[in-house]
């Protein structure tokens, strides 16, 4: 990933220029997407009996920690999802609005 | 052949017709053009209602016939687009013949002064002057019409580009999951040899030669695991071409988005040179006939003249450009309002909803579970939301004030959203060993450790006793022991505490400024001194005299009131479970009624009193007849219909009004010592337990209502059991605490604080409140406190600080839970780390514990009395258990009529009718939404019974305020749908929000 959209992801989309609220706004629509492609991503990392157990959780109860708790348990290297996931989201975000204006 | 056809300009007939032509041809009028419009609007807002109902809990065929139904509109939505569009091409028509009646005009402009004719003469002139009215109105809309054109086409081009690359997506989503299948057999295999083969690399002895090439990298063996591929490495090279155009489309569209706005503001702060021009020339007018020389017409004819000449040699050009910069909005403020609406609205369009928009017509793999996922994302409060989401968004690597997340997934899992921003946030507020207590801070947080340690702790008493009794053991060494199990429980329970002032920080955290405002807000006088950010070593020599801050929002706050647990309706006449837009698809809101409101409401009206549009008019309102409401003492200035009802009578039988009563909630207690527990409800959302070792997930509470964690929001058991919580605030056993034990806890604090912070800044400190007489030591009159709080955040770090404070004047009153008041912060000062962390210091007294003055209820009459320095705010009273800390202010008496207004016109359920009484009572409806469509919605939810009403409002000097003021409580709670209505008053603005918390 670019250093400098990865640095500067905050400045480059303009988070910092919003006031706190619409901040918490901006981060919880981030947070819902980066949420969505780490699930979506680790659903096909699982073994099927673990993506049955995992179908069964979200069925019951899909509540976030539920998830990360059984996630972490069958991924070793979840955070390095996260953060793939999260600095992908960064980068089409950063790609697209360092362009927007030029 | 007449003079006029003689000059050869029989062209003239030809040139008039293409206007009536083609208005006679083309069925695209202004009306239609607005029509088209309207029709798009009230689409887009049906497909996000489709939409939003995908998310909830459906049966197969209504998904199916939702999905079938946002397919018609979304093709109806294109319909639409394309319309428009060929409308627009109209309009380049339409301004083709804008240039021909142009060469017309030039045409008779030229002509005119050769007409000999006086009649023809009139004729063509008055065809001029029509013509050339006529241009400039085309002209106008032809310019408009340029831009929707525009406008339609980047439009039409998103669509078209996204709609292919959705599509194929979905056609190679499924070779790309058989070919990831694949892969991850090949890379679960490849693995077993990694594993392998670190495995024996771990024990080889050093002189094996293995290449470092076989491993990805690093000595662990987990980390050398083949990483799986993801999606965008099975691409094709069509869904990257078609990705490629999606990309370019949105970009056209965001820098679209951009330019308008930045032609608007620039516009928009501009004086033309016309109107400098203008306003100059009056201004000089005004001048020379000040000047008190009579000015003929003639003469001012001549004034005239002489300025125009002076304006075009340039000589007003100074005057004239300072004008037209005088409207300017600052270019510094426009950039900020440009980057402000690039943050928000441009990535909100191109980003999140084209997201958004991509998933669902790519019909993503799993989609069932990923929307159950998202409904989950959803359901989390919103606190909850934001924390997990900063730190998902923060694991990308951000720098600057966010701390950088680089372990979330593994963090969260182990710990919870709320641990792991605890130990974010929070934990550097103390030293060393608590930030180690805090790293366990959420095993603390298991009801059953902190039981287990309890249980632990009156074994090992039990045990010393029966030893003692049994002449095992000898007096003293008994008293050893309980001594040093005494000690045990109260480290304990101080570091309980300390990880309570950090939770009710974090509680900030997630709500942001609302709910940590909130809790400080509880400990905050009125006013309080604080001094600004200053770098260590010069925080008390260089202090600048402190800075009263204005009035804060809480006490706006302060007055918001709340309609809330009110019984709900019974369940509604069944649907059939259809959802309202699978009953009325075209959801034409001019016909919708909601007839099983009414059937609701047949029984709501036993319990309320019911209550006619015509007597909510202003004119003519029963407000005032209602029954003054009694206020529970502690009831943070909710309002609970609940108690109302039970105190009131109808106002027209006189009879006692029946309220089904809501069950107490069961109190938090130790089963063992009946002492409050200290630890928030954590959790057990499902009873999960790990699949593997059968070991119960340590999770923060996460279920319904629960899921916030225990500040006594208006919804806890404070609020649900009003009347019992009167009856204990006047059955509080009286308290009487030994002021010298009170001395040597304060000791303890202190010598704590000391090491702390090191002997050298604690004697800085001990000086600098001498110096200044702020008394530090608690007394006859006072419990004080000196507490520090330090975080990567400036306000976290006083709330920290704020919060340990109450903390530390609950140890020394020697309770678990007491409620104190009069409180303030005496002195505050904030310092900025070299670390880059803040210190908040904060000097804190309390004069009253459960309603008695310190004096009262100390028992002894050595104690000393300390001047203390004019108080600098009203303290209020708030109630403090190691759990929570929060506030607990008398309940103004105002408001209720309104509010019990509103409840009743929603009970009335239909929704035409709560527009309109709405708007009577003066009230108009907040948000982009027409008000038909907001209280649609939000009906369509109430009739589902399975929300709760509740009303808050309040008053503010400014809108602003008094949106904050109640999104401040809101936060705290879990919302489904809320309305917001508010109208100006003399005072300010009064503001009602309308929500529906999940039972």
């Amino acid at each position: 990933m670019d250093t400098k959209i990865k640095n500067d992801i905050v400045s480059i989309l303009g988070i910092d220029s919003l006031p706190k609220e619409e901040q918490e706004e901006v981060y919880m629509q981030f947070g819902a997407i980066i949420y969505m492609e780490v699930m979506t991503r680790a659903m096909d990392i699982l073994s099927e009996d673990d993506q049955n157990i995992l179908d069964k959780l979200i069925q019951e109860n899909p509540d976030p920690e539920v998830m990360f708790t059984f996630l972490a348990e069958k991924i070793p290297n979840l955070d390095e999802i996260v953060r793939e996931e999260a600095e992908k989201v960064h980068k089409e975000a950063g790609d697209l609005m360092s362009k927007v204006g030029q | 052949m007449s003079g006029h056809e003689s000059h050869g300009h029989e062209k003239k007939v030809v040139i008039r017709k293409p206007i009536k032509k083609y208005e006679k041809e083309e069925n695209i009028t202004d009306e239609y053009i607005e029509n088209l419009g309207a029709e798009l609007i009230i689409i887009r807002d049906q497909l996000a209602d489709l939409e939003e109902r995908m998310h909830g809990k459906l049966s197969s065929k209504d998904k199916h016939d939702i999905e079938h139904l946002i397919h018609e509109k979304t093709e109806r939505e294109i319909h639409l687009l394309n319309e428009q569009a060929r409308a627009f091409i109209y309009s380049i028509k339409e301004e083709e013949a804008l240039t021909k009646a142009r060469e017309r005009v030039n045409f008779l402009k030229k002509d005119i002064p050769h007409e000999k004719i006086p009649e023809l003469k009139k004729k063509k002139e008055n065809e001029l002057t029509e013509l050339e009215e006529n241009i400039i109105t085309q002209s106008l809309k032809a310019e408009k019409n340029k831009e929707n054109i525009e406008d339609a086409k980047i439009q039409i081009q998103l669509n078209r580009t996204r709609s292919e690359y959705a599509k194929e997506f979905k056609k190679h989503n499924k070779g790309i999951k058989t070919r990831k299948a694949i892969d991850s057999v090949s890379t679960y295999l490849k693995n077993i040899g990694i594993k392998t083969k670190n495995k024996l690399n771990s024990i080889r002895p050093s002189s094996w030669d293995w290449t470092r090439d076989d491993f990805a990298k690093g000595n662990n063996g987990q980390k050398n695991l083949l990483k799986k591929k993801d999606i965008s490495e099975y691409e094709t090279p069509e869904l990257k071409a078609k990705r490629g155009a999606y990309d370019a489309a949105r970009l056209a569209f965001a820098d679209r988005m951009y330019e308008k706005r930045k032609n608007e503001l620039a516009s928009a702060s501009s004086i033309t040179e016309e109107a400098a021009v203008e306003e100059l020339r009056e201004k000089e007018l005004h001048k020379a006939e000040a000047s008190g020389v009579n000015m003929s017409l003639d003469d001012i004819k001549e004034w005239e003249e002489i300025f125009k000449r002076k304006v075009k040699s340039g000589e007003y050009k100074d005057e004239i450009e300072e004008i037209k910069n005088r409207g300017k909005i600052d270019s510094t403020e426009q950039i900020r309002r440009l980057q402000q609406f690039k943050a928000k609205e441009i990535l909100q369009k191109t980003f999140f909803d084209e997201r958004r928009r991509v998933y669902e017509e790519s019909g993503v793999p799993e989609r069932g579970a990923v929307l159950k996922l998202m409904h989950g994302y959803a359901s989390l409060p919103r606190w909850k939301r934001i924390t997990l989401s900063t730190i998902l968004f923060t694991a990308g690597g951000v720098t600057g004030a966010i701390p950088f997340a680089p372990f979330a997934g593994a963090m969260i899992a182990k710990y919870g959203i709320i641990s792991y921003a605890g130990m974010r946030f929070g934990l550097s507020a103390f030293t060393a060993g608590v930030a180690t207590e805090g790293a366990r801070g959420a095993d603390r947080w298991n009801h059953k450790k902190d039981e287990e340690f309890k249980k632990e702790q009156a074994r090992k008493r039990k045990e010393s006793e029966d030893q003692f009794a049994n002449g095992e053991i000898s007096k003293e060494t008994h008293e050893k022991n309980l001594i040093s199990i005494e000690i045990d429980e109260n480290e304990d329970r101080k570091k309980r505490m300390r990880i309570k002032a950090v939770v009710g920080t974090l509680l900030g955290v997630g709500a942001g400024a609302g709910a940590y405002q909130l809790i400080g807000g509880m400990m905050t006088p009125e006013n309080e001194h604080i001094t600004p950010p200053m770098t260590k070593g010069e925080h008390f020599t260089k202090a600048p005299a402190p800075v009263q801050l204005e009035k804060t929002l809480d006490e706006f706050a302060v007055k918001a009131d709340r309609v809330e647990a009110v019984p709900t309706p019974p369940a509604p006449i069944s649907t059939g479970g259809d959802p309202v837009m699978l009953k009325y698809p075209d959801l034409n809101i001019d016909q919708t009624e909601f007839k099983n409101m009414e059937g609701g409401l047949a029984t709501t009206s036993d319990f309320t009193p019911h209550t006619t549009a015509d007597e909510f008019n202003p004119g003519n309102s029963n407000a005032d007849q209602t029954p003054a409401v009694e206020k529970p003492k502690y009831n943070f200035g909710d309002y609970n219909p609940d108690e109302r009802n039970l105190n009131q009578e109808n106002p027209e039988s006189g009879e006692r009004l029946e309220l089904p009563k809501t069950p107490a909630p069961e109190g938090q207690e130790n089963p063992e010592s009946g002492e409050r527990l200290d630890i928030p409800e954590t959790p057990d959302p499902t009873g999960q337990e790990n699949p593997e070792s059968g070991e119960r997930l340590d999770i923060p509470e996460t279920t319904g209502d629960a899921t916030e964690p225990k500040i006594e929001s208006p919804t806890s058991t404070e609020n649900t059991n009003t009347e019992s919580d009167i009856n204990n605030s006047t059955e509080k056993p009286k308290l009487k605490i030994n002021f010298e034990e009170t001395q040597k806890i304060q000791e303890n604090q202190l010598t704590e604080l000391k090491n702390e912070l090191g002997e050298k800044e604690y004697n800085k400190i001990i000086k600098d409140l001498e110096s200044k007489n702020i008394p530090y030591k608690s007394d006859s009159t006072a419990f004080r406190t000196i507490s520090i709080g330090e975080s990567t955040n400036e306000n976290f770090a006083r709330t920290i600080a704020r919060n340990y404070a109450g903390s530390q004047v609950l140890e020394q009153t020697g309770q678990t839970q007491a409620t104190i008041g009069s409180s303030r912060i005496l002195d505050s000062h904030m310092y900025k780390l070299p670390n880059g962390e803040y210190r908040s210091v904060i000097i804190f007294e309390t004069e009253k514990v459960n309603g008695q003055d310190v004096g009262e209820l100390l028992n002894t009459e050595k104690s000393p009395i300390t001047e203390v320095p004019e108080s600098t705010g009203n303290g209020e009273e708030m109630k403090i258990n190691p759990q929570e800390t929060k506030g607990s202010m008398e309940a103004p008496n105002i408001e209720s009529e309104t509010n019990l207004a509103i409840e009743n016109i929603i009970k009335e359920g239909k929704y035409k009718d709560i527009v309109k009484n709405v708007e009577m009572l003066g009230y108009k409806f907040e948000g982009s939404r027409s008000a038909d469509v907001t209280v649609l919605k939000f009906l369509e939810s109430y009739k589902s019974g399975e929300y709760t009403l509740a009303i808050d409002s309040a008053d503010a000097p400014t809108h602003n305020l008094a949106s904050q003021a109640i999104s401040q409580r809101q936060d705290l709670v879990n919302t489904a749908e809320k309305m917001n209505l508010w109208k100006k008053t003399d005072s300010g603005y009064h503001m009602i929000s309308i929500r529906l918390i999940k039972k």
